[in-house]
């Protein structure tokens, strides 16, 4: 559930050492129901730590997030309940039809007749034609595909994204682009993307986070931020802009 | 259905579908092909030599020993010979393959953001795994029983048939025992590749060199047929004799106790009758006599389950890479 303000995502001073690096450092931001958050920052800035502790596969050394009001850190369960994650280049069990993938995830999701939902969802994102495929004879396109597919049979209320573009050709990236934009509109799912493609987050985000080195340098919708460096003429600009300004 | 059901399910159904289980069926068929029919050569030629002296001491009118006798189980020496090995190192591949593959897929990670615990993936790729393991065995079984009707027109009686089910049961756990290390270094080393090797030193270890150097400081196992016997040393006379080196003998049999590939195999020899002194007497004896070695392989299995099921249920495991 989101709180009064409409957030679904909180994080309050989110922090990950590393030995004696910290991988993240004091991030705090929260994210609207029904948004498509785009989470920037180059490679190493610290964004899959980040989404990992969100997602709770890692544990925060410092701070506290909750998830649709479910705390990360005391909550773990139903935080998952309540979310869906695609990581970057996730590949599932090549010796399983696309159907058996979705069957086992749906059933550890705790669906217990998912034929429905899976041809609802396989429909929804155009892949119905490949149900009995093995995913090992899929595209990288279409495995990316059933791998979203996966990440929403259980109706999840927040998707993350990891890199979701990320080998994929112009054609495949612009399908996933719709195929996401489909999501947040007809699902009303709110999206949690990682990238570091600027030109990804103008064609599909409404809001966006940059992070530099662990620490969350800026954040805003993406109309303020297109307003407010007026001057600048693409995102690229603006992003380099931001990063200026903090020293970089 | 339990989700530890679930990942079963779906653990067994992605390795039997794999190529890796078609190149291990086809690997184990030959192998006990090759061992059988070896095993029946040695036979057979035993079988003519002692025919061939026979009609040589019937010509001097000497009296004639009785002929080697046939104990099919004993023909099944090699094919426990190989699964001392290579049972062992197919538990390796398989821990190391069910978690590399899933941290490599980053299948892993989806796992662990679904509303599950640590303790029922673990479970669950265990309990999936026992089951193809046991299958495996079984599918084997079957194979031996039908080659022994095939090469040598040999139907197995109900209490070798029962010998071969506990063979089955013993192997399982054998290899079993293999997997959970290999699993186990899997999802606690970071770097996979160090994980396989480190498993692959332990197999060295346990499996040819400790069960060598036993062999090697056995003074009987110095001359072939036996040390005492060629000198024509009777039992209670090597009995004596070993008892002034009973320390040493106490160390030669901790080296040998240590590995689990030999309790494996004197359990298994004693069954099959491999181990002569075996030959003949009664299944409940020869389980009595090596108890000793079931107590081990379940101490090893048991020791394998609580850092599987308990230790890798609490603590940091490696998720890709």
């Amino acid at each position: 559930m989101a709180d009064n303000e409409g957030n679904i995502i909180i994080v309050r001073n989110l922090s990950k050492r590393y030995g004696e690096s910290m991988a993240v450092s004091d991030v705090s931001f929260s994210v609207k129901e029904g948004d498509i958050f785009g989470f920037l920052g180059h490679n190493g800035a610290g964004k899959t730590t980040t989404v990992n502790m969100l997602t709770t596969l890692l544990e925060p050394t410092r701070g506290s997030a909750s998830i649709a009001g479910f705390d990360i850190i005391t909550q773990p369960i139903t935080v998952r309940k309540n979310i869906g994650y695609v990581p970057e280049n996730v590949q599932l069990y090549e010796n399983l039809t696309c159907f058996e993938n979705l069957e086992f995830f749906a059933k550890i999701s705790g669906i217990e007749h998912p034929k429905v939902r899976i041809m609802e969802v396989l429909r929804l994102l155009n892949a119905a034609s490949y149900a009995n495929k093995r995913v090992g004879e899929l595209s990288k396109g279409m495995r990316q595909r059933i791998g979203l597919a996966q990440a929403i049979i259980h109706k999840p209320k927040v998707l993350f994204l990891d890199e979701p573009t990320s080998g994929l050709d112009p054609m495949g990236v612009k399908e996933l682009r719709d195929t996401i934009i489909a999501l947040n509109e007809q699902e009303g799912i709110t999206i949690f993307m990682n990238t570091h493609l600027l030109s990804e987050v103008t064609k599909t985000c409404k809001t966006i986070g940059v992070l530099n080195h662990g620490k969350l340098i800026y954040n805003d919708t993406l109309k303020k931020t297109l307003n407010r460096f007026n001057n600048e003429d693409s995102l690229e600009k603006i992003y380099f802009s931001i990063e200026r300004k903090n020293g970089n | 259905m339990s989700n530890t059901f679930i990942i079963a399910q779906k653990e067994w159904k992605d390795i039997i579908r794999s190529k890796t289980f078609i190149y291990i069926l086809i690997l184990l068929a030959i192998l006990t092909l090759i061992s059988l029919i070896v095993s029946i050569l040695v036979f057979n030629s035993q079988l003519t030599e002692y025919n061939n002296a026979a009609t040589q001491l019937q010509q001097q009118g000497r009296d004639v020993g009785l002929p080697p006798q046939l104990y099919p189980l004993n023909l099944l020496r090699g094919t426990v010979d190989y699964i001392e090995i290579i049972g062992a190192m197919l538990g390796i591949l398989l821990g190391y393959l069910c978690i590399a593959k899933e941290r490599n897929t980053k299948a892993l990670k989806l796992l662990l953001t679904r509303p599950i615990t640590k303790g029922e993936i673990v479970r669950g790729k265990i309990l999936g795994n026992t089951l193809f393991i046991l299958s495996l065995m079984t599918i084997m079984a079957v194979f031996i029983v039908f080659l022994f009707a095939l090469i040598s027109g040999l139907f197995l009686s109900n209490s070798e048939l029962f010998k071969i089910f506990l063979f089955i049961i013993i192997s399982t756990v054998y290899v079993l025992i293999f997997f959970m290390l290999s699993f186990f270094l899997s999802l606690k080393q970071k770097n996979l590749t160090r994980a396989l090797i480190t498993c692959f030193i332990i197999w060295l270890v346990i499996v040819l060199i400790l069960p060598q150097i036993g062999d090697t400081m056995d003074p009987d196992n110095q001359v072939p047929g036996g040390l005492f016997k060629s000198m024509n040393v009777d039992k209670p006379t090597e009995k004596l004799i070993m008892s002034r080196f009973g320390t040493y003998e106490t160390i030669r049999n901790g080296i040998e106790e240590s590995s689990i590939t030999k309790h494996y195999e004197r359990a298994v020899f004693a069954i099959f009758g491999i181990k002569s002194i075996y030959n003949g007497k009664s299944l409940s004896f020869t389980l009595l006599d090596t108890i000793s070695n079931y107590y081990w392989i379940l101490g090893f299995l048991i020791l394998g389950l609580y850092i599987d099921y308990i230790y890798l249920s609490k603590t940091k495991i490696y998720l890709s890479g």
